[in-house]
């Protein structure tokens, strides 16, 4: 009995000595898999507030929209560790009932705040006219790049000429990201 | 078995990207539309000022006739009439009419009423306007100027425009008729804006 006891005794032991070999195969065979993982490219532009309303604006007058604060924000965000440009350009300040139109230049954009690490070009804090071409607005560089949204925080400023017909006035601005210079 | 299949897998996702990199390469374009508009109210407004070219007698808001022209011009004058500037006070204007006006279309008038003794005053007031010029540089005439004394009462100008300018105002009274004495009127001008 004390024999047959000792053998019993020998097995467990070494049960219990074979089962920590056994997980550590078991790890080695997921290490032979292969794996692929593509991350997405994210490239685009997007608008907080998507229409600039002056309410009522008197020939020889200007009027701020988001004085004191900002009015809209346009986020830029790309990945793809190249330079790109944020533009803007005034489609037109139409009259909606007579043959007359603002000129470009009337309406003007400051760049409030930025989360970016990026330029914008001319007198910082200063408003800049727009234009019927695409206008520089803001370069993106650094960490800009890598995929964070970068915010940037706009005014917007409208100056009526002195000899403004009355009226409704209606136009666009395009915003384009883009990594042509 | 799955090192083949992985083999595959990358292999496709290289080929993918490598064909995606040969058109984005410099094409990365996104857009964005942000609409404006931009309300200009109608407006008509007259406002009777003064500047450095005029005359510094009296008050802009009041037309004032107290120097015959035969006093005033010797021995050129004409003792019928009395101006307002003096015809001495050359270059000099009475006052000037500022106007804001940003219809399609402005008309300005007057009206004279009152009376000198029993001689209507809007049948011998006269005035000479020098034209109408938009103060901001550059300056820039507009147009409408007098090419000869005009009845006040019967004045009248149209500007098929928008119109932000000044205009200097000269007055003449004509005195065939008139008795002596302090005599009282009132002159108004009217500007309509129409759309």
């Amino acid at each position: 009995m004390c024999f047959r006891g000792d053998r019993v005794a020998v097995g467990m032991a070494v049960g219990l000595a074979l089962l920590p070999a056994r997980l550590h195969a078991l790890e080695e065979r997921f290490e032979d898999l292969s794996a692929s993982v593509e991350v997405a490219g994210v490239f685009g532009v997007d608008v907080s507030q998507a229409f600039l309303t002056f309410q009522s604006v008197s020939p020889g007058q200007t009027v701020i929209l988001g004085e004191g604060h900002f009015y809209n924000q346009v986020t830029c965000r790309s990945n793809y560790g190249r330079p790109w440009h944020l533009k803007a350009e005034l489609v037109s300040l139409k009259h909606t009932a007579a043959d007359r139109t603002l000129p470009p230049a009337a309406l003007k954009w400051r760049l409030v705040d930025s989360t970016g690490v990026g330029q914008s070009p001319g007198a910082a804090g200063a408003f800049q006219p727009f234009s019927a071409d695409p206008v520089l607005i803001y370069t993106g560089a650094g960490e800009d790049l890598r995929g964070r949204a970068v915010g940037l925080q706009f005014q917007y400023s409208l100056d009526a000429p002195p000899s403004t017909l009355a009226g409704t006035y209606v136009g666009q601005i395009i915003f384009t990201m883009t990594e042509t210079p | 078995m799955m090192r083949v299949r992985g083999g595959c897998l990358m292999g496709l996702a290289v080929s993918v990207a490598t064909a995606g990199m040969a058109t984005r390469a410099w094409a990365l374009t996104d857009t964005e539309t942000v609409g404006v508009s931009a309300v200009m109210p109608l407006r008509a407004e007259l406002n009777i000022i003064r500047d450095a070219n005029s005359s510094t007698r009296g008050s802009p808001g009041t037309v004032l006739f107290d120097r015959y022209d035969d006093k005033d011009n010797q021995p050129d004058g004409n003792a019928l009439f009395m101006y307002a500037p003096y015809r001495s006070e050359a270059g000099k204007n009475w006052h000037l009419l500022s106007i804001i006006a940003n219809g399609s279309s402005m008309t300005l008038t007057a009206d004279v009423t009152g009376a000198a003794g029993t001689t209507p005053l809007a049948n011998i007031l006269d005035v000479f306007t020098g034209g109408f010029f938009e103060p901001f540089p550059p300056p820039n005439s507009k147009g409408g100027a007098s090419t000869d004394w005009e009845l006040l009462d019967t004045f009248q100008r149209q500007f098929n425009e928008p119109l932000t300018a000044t205009a200097p105002m000269n007055y003449r009274l004509r005195l065939r008729g008139v008795v002596g004495g302090t005599h009282n009127g009132n002159i108004t001008f009217t500007v309509v804006s129409t759309l």
